[in-house]
Order: C-alpha cells, then sequence, then structure tokens
C-alpha cells in the first residue's frame, strides 16, 4: 500500500494556468506523468529517467529508470555557490550566486554546457520559458553581497539558449522564488510580500499588484491554486477574477 | 578543495575562499553557531510519526493530491490537498539533515545530510530502499549556512552526519 499512490489517481495539472499556453514549465517536472512539482529554490529536478541535484559546486545526476534503485550517473563541476535548479523542456537552468548557467540534457540525460549568464554575485532562483528567463538576485550577509545592495528582477532573453542576454532589470526589495502563475510572473519579496507582473510584454514585466500582505519564501503554480511558503507555514491561494484569494492556511 | 577557488574574483568581500571557512576566529563571546554532529549516517532516525506543527517552514513539493513540506533540517509534513480549501494532516517523516525532496512514481527521493535516500512511504511506514552517501560532500567539513560561526570539525571524533544550531561560547570557525 503506498500512501503516496492510494491518496489519489487525479494527474497533477502542472500548467501555469494555460494563459501563456505553457506546458509543465511551472516547477521542477519537465515530464510530469509519474513526477511532481517543486518550487523555483528546489536543488531537485526530474526528467524522465534522471534525477538532477545541485549541490553547492556541482550537478550531479542520477540514472531513476529503476525508481526504487537510483544510482549514480555523473557529477558536473559548475562552480560556486550553486543554489537552485528549474528544468524546462530538455533543458536546465541553474541558479548560483554567480550568475545562471543553461544546460541541455538532450543527450542520455547528461548535461551538456550550453551557456551562461553572469551578474553580481548574490542569492538567485531562475524560472524560464521558451524565450525568457526570469531570475531574481537578493543580496544579504546569507548571500555574500553584505556589502552592496543587489535585489533585481532581471529578464533574460533565452530565445538562442546558446547567447543569452539581458533585456530587462528591475528594483526589488528582498526578492527569492518566483512563478508563472495564470500567465502572470509572480515574485516572493519574502516578508515585503508578493509581487505581480503582467507580462503582456514578456521582455518587460510590469508590477501589476503588490501584496504587502502576503509575505512569500517561494511558490509552487498548481492549476487554479498557488501554493505559497513563508517562514511561519504554507498557504495556499486560489484565483478569481485576476485577483488572488487566501484558501487555506498550514501550520 | 581546490576547486573551490576556481571562481576566484578578487576584491571581493572575503577574498578569495568564499566557499572556504577560517578557522582562527577571535573570540566572539556567546553566539548561536552550528556543531558538528558525529556519528553514522545509517543510526539517524528516519520513521513515521504523527503529524505535527510546523515550526520552520522550508521547501514545498506537490505531487498527485499530496503536498510536502520541508520541515528545515529535519522532515517532512505531509497533506492530503485534493481539496486545497481544506488540505488534511497525514503524517510526518523524520529524516534528519533534509531541506528539498522530488517524487517518480511514488518512491521519495530525500537529501539527508550529506546522502541521497530513495524511500518508500506508506501510511504507517518508511522504508529506506536505497542510500547513496556523500552527495552534498559540504555537509562534512562546514555548516549548511554561510555567514555563520561553528565548532571546528574534529575528525578524531569520527564522521559529521550533521549540524545543529545551538549556542557556542567563542567558537573557532567562520563560514563567510
Amino acid at each position: 500500500m503506498r500512501m503516496l499512490l492510494i491518496l489519489g489517481v487525479f494527474a497533477i495539472v502542472a500548467t501555469a494556468c494555460g494563459e501563456m499556453g505553457m506546458d509543465a514549465d511551472s516547477g521542477n517536472s519537465l515530464n510530469s506523468g509519474g513526477t511532481g512539482v517543486g518550487g523555483s529554490t528546489a536543488r531537485f529536478a526530474i526528467n524522465g529517467d534522471h534525477l538532477y541535484i545541485v549541490n553547492h559546486t556541482s550537478l550531479n545526476v542520477f540514472d531513476i529508470s529503476d525508481e526504487r534503485d537510483p544510482n549514480f550517473q555523473t557529477t558536473t563541476d559548475i562552480g560556486r555557490g550553486i543554489e537552485t535548479i528549474f528544468g524546462y523542456k530538455d533543458n536546465l537552468f541553474i541558479g548560483s550566486q554567480s550568475g545562471m548557467f543553461i544546460y541541455s540534457i538532450l543527450e542520455d540525460g547528461t548535461p551538456q554546457f550550453l551557456s551562461n549568464y553572469i551578474h553580481q554575485t548574490a542569492c538567485d532562483p531562475v524560472i524560464a520559458n521558451d524565450q525568457f528567463a526570469y531570475v531574481t538576485i537578493r543580496s544579504g550577509e546569507a548571500c555574500g553581497t553584505a556589502l552592496f545592495e543587489a535585489n533585481q528582477l532581471i529578464t533574460i532573453d533565452i530565445s538562442d539558449l546558446t547567447r543569452p542576454f539581458e533585456v530587462n532589470q528591475q528594483q526589488m526589495e528582498n526578492p527569492r522564488g518566483l512563478c508563472f502563475f495564470k500567465g502572470d510572473l509572480y515574485v516572493a519579496e519574502g516578508n515585503k510580500g508578493l509581487k505581480k507582473f503582467n507580462l503582456t510584454d514578456p521582455a518587460h514585466p510590469q508590477l501589476e499588484a503588490f501584496y504587502q500582505d502576503i509575505a512569500a519564501n517561494d511558490m509552487i503554480p498548481l492549476g487554479n491554486t498557488m501554493i505559497i511558503t513563508r517562514d511561519e507555514g504554507i498557504f495556499q491561494f486560489g484565483c478569481e477574477n485576476d485577483e488572488i484569494y487566501l484558501l487555506s492556511p498550514i501550520r | 578543495m581546490k576547486h573551490l577557488f576556481l571562481l576566484c574574483i578578487p576584491m571581493l568581500l572575503y577574498g578569495c575562499d568564499l566557499d572556504s571557512w577560517t578557522s582562527e576566529v577571535g573570540d566572539v563571546g556567546i553566539v548561536m553557531a552550528y556543531q558538528p554532529v558525529y556519528g553514522d549516517s545509517t543510526d539517524l532516525d528516519i520513521s513515521i510519526q504523527d503529524p505535527r506543527p510546523i515550526e520552520r517552514a522550508g521547501k514545498i513539493y506537490s505531487y498527485q493530491d499530496l503536498l510536502i513540506v520541508n520541515e528545515v533540517g529535519e522532515g517532512i509534513h505531509l497533506y492530503d490537498n485534493i481539496d486545497p480549501a481544506n488540505p488534511v494532516k497525514l503524517s510526518y517523516v523524520s529524516i534528519p539533515g533534509n531541506h528539498d525532496v522530488a517524487i517518480k512514481n511514488g518512491i521519495l527521493y530525500a537529501d539527508s545530510y550529506a546522502d541521497l535516500l530513495a524511500l518508500e512511504i506508506t501510511r504507517d511506514t518508511v522504508q529506506v530502499l536505497k542510500r547513496i552517501t556523500g552527495i552534498m560532500p559540504f555537509s562534512n567539513e562546514m555548516p549548511p549556512q554561510e555567514s555563520t560561526y561553528f565548532q571546528c570539525v574534529d575528525a578524531s571524533k569520527g564522521t559529521v552526519i550533521g549540524w545543529e544550531v545551538t549556542e557556542i561560547e567563542n567558537p573557532k570557525c567562520y563560514r563567510p
């Protein structure tokens, strides 16, 4: 009796609510079949028969073709301060304290370096769709940037994955995780709140709402529900008429 | 540790070895700091327990109707989230040193300090199907947090299987 399986037979709906026509792009599941969805600050990502884990300096690949018997496959040194991994289609977007790295995993799941985008030292998760990657960078003692200010939302054109370039940069307060939800871009600002950006022009996210009463560290978008983490617990929000509302707290 | 210095950027706050640590900290008095936990990682308590409140919420993971919330460094809370307006607590699984999880076909992968575990969880049991050691190597040498003091590792005491935060008087090590 696998509890994880008997809990339901409903397939996970991992789309970002369809409006942008993205598929399974809302978390760390590239193939949503038998896997789940994590947030943008995850260090684990599954694509098919492979589990990808970033530690501080490298990307480790495990063969999980037999999910009960994972086996180490390969490791790739990336640099220092590796923090997050986001899978989208056949690519991995890796956030580190020095920038974003893009790897192709087309070939037997083994990462092939495509490109990187280097920014100043700071914490940074990343999410992406076909055309753009959105990166937040955050300064602070734990992010190697105690002495300078580096709170930004950066938009990077990745239509050519081998040549990413920045198209937009916006000042933020204390940004952390981010997600696509209902066609919009949401950025967690820690205890400062939650920001919603309109992506009508995806190269230039337009701030549409700033929910200062919704503290947020990271999010998972799930169909019509956005699950938000904050220090003291989890809060689930629904969405109606383009406005989010609290569904339930989990403490 | 040589590869740590590959990306040296001169003039940064802490010089070249940002991912290293110093063991010559002057007296800083009593501070909150990490101290190493020594032992055998297979001795760690991985068990299923009654639901308990979230104390420090970490990362989240959603799988079918299951919502998983990490209790930072300690384990995972499991919820039946078929109705997001009314999530139901199912259980808590103790996984010392855990921060991340992912699931494929009902098998849960979780880090536990330096190790990767493949777990099979049922309503009443949790079974370690496999343990792959040493995938998070730094956790054996310095704490999993930057800008923090810690008690230096004393190899004569055994293998570091984890770190715990506690009050320490004049810790000698610091991770920038």
